[in-house]
């Protein structure tokens, strides 16, 4: 892991990139799981399946090269209700916006004005969960699973090499399966520049691999997010929001063990370790995706759109503010960072996006 | 040779996002379903989201649709017809 002082670089080259990549396939982490209930499109999980068992490989080979930091990452947590809670909330809310909390951040750097109300939105729920978070914290904290291990492998006392391989296996040999008979593309044309689905996939894997091993943990954005809530309310209501317990909260505190620096952070609006990977990521998408957008000659803001769109993306990006704090991540971190070590807590939250994606599109059917 | 010529139905969806786009288009389609097949209409959808170009266009492929796409300024238009009927007005 870089010295802190030098994580800013790899962390905004690492969110360009991914920007850039995912303005080029499209590439979704919510179609998933939406266009699997609403239109039984099948294609998205595939690519999904591929980033999270690529992800797998690559952070067990990682590991194994000793270039982790810390395995299990911080922040894993213990597996509570509340994970499955905040993924089915989170769920609701990422179809409703039409993207999740980096699918607005790449829409928004292209000018989508959909995803810029979700962004407003993403903001006002990171700042209702303020208002909850004593309960929560309760609520979660009786809701912990005293199983006595965070991740999978932890569980059954094995390598996590071994478990690792006994999902690799049977899912490359699904993967070949998928190649031979075509199901890693769809039918329909391609618009300009476009980088299939299954490509961003391994990319993104390689990417989320870089931001572990350079910043010390997977990609995440949304404690950032709080952050951005928290220095708003700071100036609009100062006396609220110095009564607010969640604004003092640390939810990173430890000392890394190559620098031997202490390593603390949390949803406070100040600049701390937090800050000095999230916010240049947050940065790196959304010029990445503009970047993207300018070179094909894409950028453009378009304001014609129907009142109740922009409405559904505001409460979306509210739910998955909230939602990202109650399940202790958002979808990407969870994805792409935890279900990857098996790490109990990511296991309940995307377990939780199931039935979420499902009662959201129902409601989506009614709105559009 | 008798040239048929074909009306062309717009759908303007630049601005908006996945899947509002594809279920859109798709409520169209269904509703212009008679005119689309008997060659009479053809449905032109303007959309600047890349990811619905794949898949609005894949939708109607599935339909039995020809589907021809553009850039056009900063955004895609999908000319949505059936296979070799008429010339486009």
């Amino acid at each position: 892991m870089v010295p802190l002082g030098d994580i800013h670089i790899p962390a905004f080259a690492v969110g360009a990139a991914a920007g850039f990549l995912m303005h080029r396939s499209g590439f979704c982490l919510v179609s998933p799981f939406r266009d699997y209930f609403l239109l039984d499109d099948r294609l998205p999980a595939r690519n999904l399946l591929l980033a999270v068992v690529a992800s797998m490989a690559l952070f067990e080979g990682a590991r194994r090269l000793g270039l982790l930091a810390f395995y299990p990452f911080p922040m894993v947590g213990s597996p509570s209700v509340s994970h499955l809670v905040g993924g089915g909330i989170f769920g609701v809310g990422m179809v409703l916006a039409g993207g999740c909390v980096v699918g607005v951040l790449y829409r928004m750097g292209a000018g989508n004005l959909v995803a810029a109300t979700a962004f407003l939105g993403l903001l006002a729920g990171s700042a209702a969960y303020a208002e909850i978070h004593p309960a929560w914290t309760a609520v979660r904290m009786a809701g912990i699973l005293s199983w006595g291990w965070s991740t999978i492998p932890q569980g059954l006392g094995i390598d996590p090499g071994i478990a690792v391989l006994a999902v690799a296996v049977p899912s490359v040999a699904l993967f070949l399966r998928w190649k031979k008979t075509g199901m890693w593309s769809r039918r329909g044309s391609s618009p300009r520049g476009y980088i299939p689905g299954w490509a961003a996939a391994a990319g993104l894997s390689i990417l989320g691999v870089a931001n572990y091993v350079l910043c010390g943990m997977p990609i995440g954005i949304t404690t950032s997010y709080a952050k951005m809530a928290g220095w708003i309310e700071s100036v609009l209501a100062p006396g609220h929001f110095a009564s607010l317990a969640f604004f003092r909260s640390v939810s990173l505190d430890v000392v890394s063990p190559a620098t031997g620096e202490l390593l603390r952070g949390g949803p406070a609006p100040v600049f701390d370790v937090v800050a000095a990977i999230q916010l240049p990521l947050i940065a790196g998408v959304l010029l990445g995706s503009a970047l993207s957008a300018v070179l094909l000659k894409e950028f453009r803001v378009h304001r014609k759109v129907p009142p109740l769109q922009l409405l559904a993306g505001f409460a979306g990006g509210v739910l998955m503010g909230l939602s990202s704090r109650m399940g202790s991540g958002c979808n990407v971190w969870h994805l792409l960072g935890g279900v990857p070590i098996m790490a109990a807590p990511s296991l309940l939250f995307a377990a939780g996006l199931f039935p979420g994606a499902w009662a959201g599109t129902l409601l989506l059917r009614k709105i559009v | 040779m008798i040239t048929m010529w074909k009306r062309t139905v717009e759908l303007d969806l630049r601005g908006q996002v996945c899947p509002a786009s594809l279920l859109l288009s798709l409520k169209k389609m269904n509703s212009l379903r008679e005119d689309l097949s008997s060659g009479t209409v053809a449905l032109r959808v303007l959309t600047e989201n890349r990811e619905s170009v794949p898949t609005i266009s894949a939708a109607a492929a599935s339909m039995g649709y020809a589907v021809t796409v553009a850039r056009e300024d900063a955004h895609y238009a999908l000319l949505v017809e059936t296979a070799g009927a008429g010339k486009v007005r």
